[in-house]
């Protein structure tokens, strides 16, 4: 089946979103283990958090105001409700390419944080539907699309998963299989990918030390180079 | 009578365009009183130009270019040979005598074209519609747009030569007679201009109610519709934002050589 | 079939996670509304279907007929079946498709008409839709789910499928496109209010789906732009894009929803056209009026389904009846659609009669006047859980391929209030599936 570029742009920015609504979550119930941990009062988990998302906050933090604000304000562009949103964007166009099946989990996802935002539900367990969801999404996309469609929502995965970690400053060795898997999968197709930047990002991926200071003016370079990889 | 004409556009577009359609009129029409001899259409960038008759029977030149390009060129140059005085002898369709939105027409000025109706033959009607939209119309450039109504310019009376004809067919479908929009080339005047031909149910003659004159000679006709909106000469359409600049030029000159 | 009343939330649900949904502007703003589902159906026995069956079939055939006469020989007009004044002089008219032969000669491919049944239990013909009518994924997709939910009462009930519109549409697209290239579904974009239909349906019968800028027209052939500026032919366009946005060049120049020099393409025989265009002409509530003569006309036929009773101010005869009984009559504005421009003569204070009546002496072919007609009400549940009676009409699909037949279902509307005569989903209410039973 042909696919527009645009169609294949959507399809990457879905599965981008996608995977960054799982992690989101993943990420905020480790960020609510460790607070346990912390005298009360002291929350640099937090803003920790919110830093590795590129949220600085001024002054000081409300918590649990900026809990409800990254989970449910549509205003504010990182918040799980906005990336919902945006995978909804995508994916309402792509019912062809995506099949009713796959496009219902993400549908699902859109209604449960409506409805959440309108409790404001501070509960985060409560959210265990849209993880359940952006997986059974997954499942169904390996189920049933294929060629073109399913490299691009794959691309747009695995790009996500590479920054989110990076961000949250995984471990070396995550990072570097990551990349591994991504180098495999673009085989196939090198024309997807830009061959120049590709290089650059193995080289940065590769040099395990300078990787492990966890500096924020590389991890932003590995990041900028991530995000100009994909030709649409 | 033989006449050299020539029509000349020129875009350009900044920046610069890709996938380009366009959709021209730019060929005079052969019929009973004209025949074009010698035609020779020129576009550049060049590209593929492909010919056919619309719905309303005139002649289309149209294409695609699909690649770059900052400037569009139509040349349209030949030979018309004019055999006989101006007139068509065909019955007129039916949508000949219905309104658009551009000939819409309201009450104020049904009545005025009753009033101007003769019960004699159409042709004195239509030019004592013709003498009246004249003499009610000042003519001003750069006013109005192709988007102008017959409504508004018989409210403003202020306008080209496509607003004169626009308010000259109201005025007579207004009052029950069949009337089209023209456009085409005469001399003198650098752009196409714009008349009217009206039929009686058997043949089809031509008003300028910009000049206020039944012409037989020297008005060389490319296409016709229901208003101007049928029968653009020049008509395109790109996939990107762009600016665009446009002139048109176009002169008929009789021809010496023959 | 208790078990499917008692499903009715979890189908409701079901739908929601489906997104089938419609999209409304209201004061400017798009939203996306659920189209509430009924789970009581229409039910319609096999004989009554088969006569229904058979009507509609006669009726889009003469329909069929009378837009390749208009385009071509004009002979009904010449002999003076139907005047040029609703034909030539009619906004649905369009000269810019004299003269073209559609692929194998159709013209509604798709024809959505609508029926209401009277009380005495006739069928009677409301509207013909033969543009780009709307609303069959509706009770497509509420079928799928429904057997799901109540699978006991469809194991009692001997009902016809109607999971195969999907097919019945690939089938005629197929037959349309010939051969030339892959078969496309033209919106107008996600914002469209049926935008949800749209994209169901190219899944359904596996067509690309494409937006505005997609298609492009290129030495008279028709390509969809894929990655990479790789193309590939189109061999017929199922388009939802109305006929005056379909092509920049040959009509409405803002247009930003078509494909130029379609048209031309169109012209040259180089592309189905799903929808054929200019079917405006025999489609509006003027020429309605006309389609009994025409099945006469062309078939030779008596026609088995009936027009509601309708004058057309237009015909002396009609025109001094109207006049004396605007009170008890509805009258409906020609030119408009979805349910606007409709007048019940009862509900009108006397100045108001008096002004319709102007408006009719004043624009005799702008409007014509229908008795009002007593049709069945059908019962819904509504908000408190009960039952309740509401006007419904049925819109039924005739898909014109290689032959011409009517898909077993159909879309049936209901108003909002139990008072409200007007059943179009651009006004509220919702739907309900139809059975065909076997």
């Amino acid at each position: 089946m042909i696919l527009s570029a645009n169609t294949c742009n959507r399809l990457f920015w879905l599965g981008r979103y996608a995977e960054r609504g799982y992690l989101f979550l993943h990420l905020m119930r480790k960020a609510y283990d460790e607070v346990l941990d912390v005298p009360v009062g002291e929350t640099p988990v937090y803003s920790d958090f919110l830093k590795k998302l590129d949220v600085y906050i001024e002054g000081s933090l409300d918590t649990s105001y900026q809990i409800m604000d990254q989970l449910y304000n549509p205003e504010t562009v990182t918040s799980l409700r906005s990336i919902i949103e945006y995978m909804m964007d995508n994916a309402i166009v792509l019912r062809t390419e995506i099949r009713t099946e796959s496009f219902s989990y993400i549908e699902m996802c859109r209604d449960l944080i409506r409805v959440k935002s309108i409790q404001k539900d501070s509960n985060i367990t409560n959210l265990q539907p849209i993880t359940d969801a952006l997986l059974a999404f997954w499942g169904s996309i390996q189920e049933r699309v294929y060629g073109r469609a399913r490299t691009f929502l794959m691309l747009g995965k695995m790009i996500e998963h590479i920054d989110m970690n990076i961000r949250f400053d995984y471990k070396h060795y995550r990072i570097e299989e990551a990349m591994g898997v991504l180098e495999k999968f673009i085989e196939d197709e090198p024309a997807l990918v830009d061959k120049v930047i590709i290089a650059k990002l193995r080289a940065m991926v590769v040099d395990k030390e300078a990787y492990e200071k966890y500096d924020p003016e590389y991890k932003d370079k590995m990041l900028n180079y991530l995000n100009c990889l994909v030709v649409v | 009578m033989i006449y050299r004409y020539s029509y000349t556009t020129e875009s350009s577009f900044s920046p610069e365009v890709t996938w380009h359609f366009f959709k021209l009129r730019a060929i005079p029409c052969t019929n009973e009183f004209q025949k074009v001899t010698d035609d020779c259409l020129e576009i550049r960038p060049s590209c593929l130009v492909s010919r056919a008759t619309d719905g309303l029977g005139n002649a289309v030149q149209w294409g695609t270019i699909s690649q770059g390009h900052s400037s569009f060129t139509v040349t349209s140059e030949g030979t018309v040979n004019q055999l006989l005085p101006y007139a068509i002898h065909e019955s007129p369709e039916p949508y000949y005598i219905a309104p658009t939105r551009l000939t819409a027409w309201n009450d104020e000025m049904s009545a005025a074209a009753l009033n101007k109706k003769k019960d004699g033959s159409v042709f004195d009607s239509a030019r004592n519609i013709m003498r009246m939209v004249n003499k009610h119309m000042t003519y001003t450039p750069c006013l109005t747009t192709t988007e102008t109504s017959a409504i508004e310019v018989y409210e403003d009376p202020r306008g080209v030569c496509q607003d004169y004809a626009h308010l000259m067919i109201a005025l007579c479908r207004a009052a029950g007679i069949y009337a089209r929009y023209v456009n085409g080339i005469i001399a003198g005047t650098g752009q196409t201009h714009a008349w009217v031909e009206v039929s009686d149910g058997n043949v089809w003659l031509a008003f300028d109610p910009t000049h206020n004159t039944m012409p037989e000679w020297g008005y060389v006709k490319i296409a016709h519709g229901r208003d101007a909106n049928d029968c653009p000469t020049n008509r395109g359409r790109f996939y990107s934002w762009t600016t665009e600049r446009q002139t048109v030029m176009c002169q008929l000159s009789p021809n010496i050589i023959y | 079939m208790e078990d499917l009343l008692k499903a009715r939330d979890s189908v409701n649900q079901w739908m929601e996670r489906f997104g089938v949904r419609f999209g409304v502007y209201k004061n400017g703003v798009f939203n996306e509304q659920l189209f509430p589902f009924d789970a009581i159906p229409r039910q319609i026995p096999a004989d009554e279907w088969a006569m229904l069956e058979k009507g509609l079939i006669q009726r889009v055939k003469a329909l069929n007929m009378f837009l390749y006469d208009i385009y071509h020989d004009k002979k009904i007009v010449a002999d003076g079946v139907v005047p040029k004044e609703f034909t030539y002089e009619s906004k649905g008219y369009m000269p810019e498709c004299e003269g073209i032969t559609p692929t194998h000669n159709i013209y509604a491919h798709i024809a959505g008409i609508d029926l209401v049944q009277a009380k005495d239990g006739r069928w009677l013909i409301l509207e013909d839709n033969l543009r780009i009518p709307s609303g069959a994924s509706y009770p497509m997709i509420a079928r799928k789910v429904t057997r799901k939910a109540a699978p006991q009462t469809f194991r009692d009930n001997l009902i016809a499928d109607n999971r195969n519109y999907g097919d019945m549409l690939r089938e005629m697209m197929d037959y349309i496109n010939d051969g030339r290239g892959i078969n496309v579904i033209l919106t107008p974009g996600r914002y469209n209010s049926a935008f949800f239909e749209h994209s169901y349906l190219a899944e359904q019968t596996g067509a690309t789906l494409a937006f505005p800028g997609d298609m492009v027209v290129e030495n008279g052939i028709v390509y969809y732009v894929g990655l990479y500026n790789q193309k590939e032919r189109v061999g017929a366009i199922y388009r939802r894009v109305s006929d005056e946005y379909l092509d920049p060049l040959a009509f409405e120049p803002s247009s930003l929803l078509g494909v130029p020099n379609l048209m031309e393409a169109y012209r040259a025989g180089n592309v189905g056209v799903i929808n054929a265009l200019g079917n405006g002409v025999a489609d509006d509530k003027g020429i309605y009026y006309f389609v009994p003569k025409m099945v006469k006309y062309y078939l030779n036929e008596e026609p088995i389904l009936h027009n509601a009773p309708t004058y057309l101010p237009f015909f002396k005869e009609d025109f001094d009846y109207i006049i004396n009984n605007v009170s008890k009559l509805v009258i409906k504005d020609v030119a408009e659609a979805g349910g606007y421009g409709v007048m019940f003569g009862r509900d009108m204070t006397p100045e108001r009669l008096e002004e319709v009546k102007q408006l009719i002496i004043k624009e005799p072919r702008r409007w014509i006047a229908q008795e009002v007609v007593d049709f069945i009400d059908l019962d819904i549940i509504d908000e408190t859980g009960k039952p309740s009676p509401r006007k419904c009409d049925l819109r039924a699909f005739v898909i014109s391929g290689k032959e011409t037949k009517v898909w077993k279902s159909g879309l049936t509307r209901f108003s909002r209030n139990p008072n409200s005569f007007v059943v179009n989903s651009s006004q509220g209410g919702g739907f309900k599936d139809t059975w065909v039973m076997e």
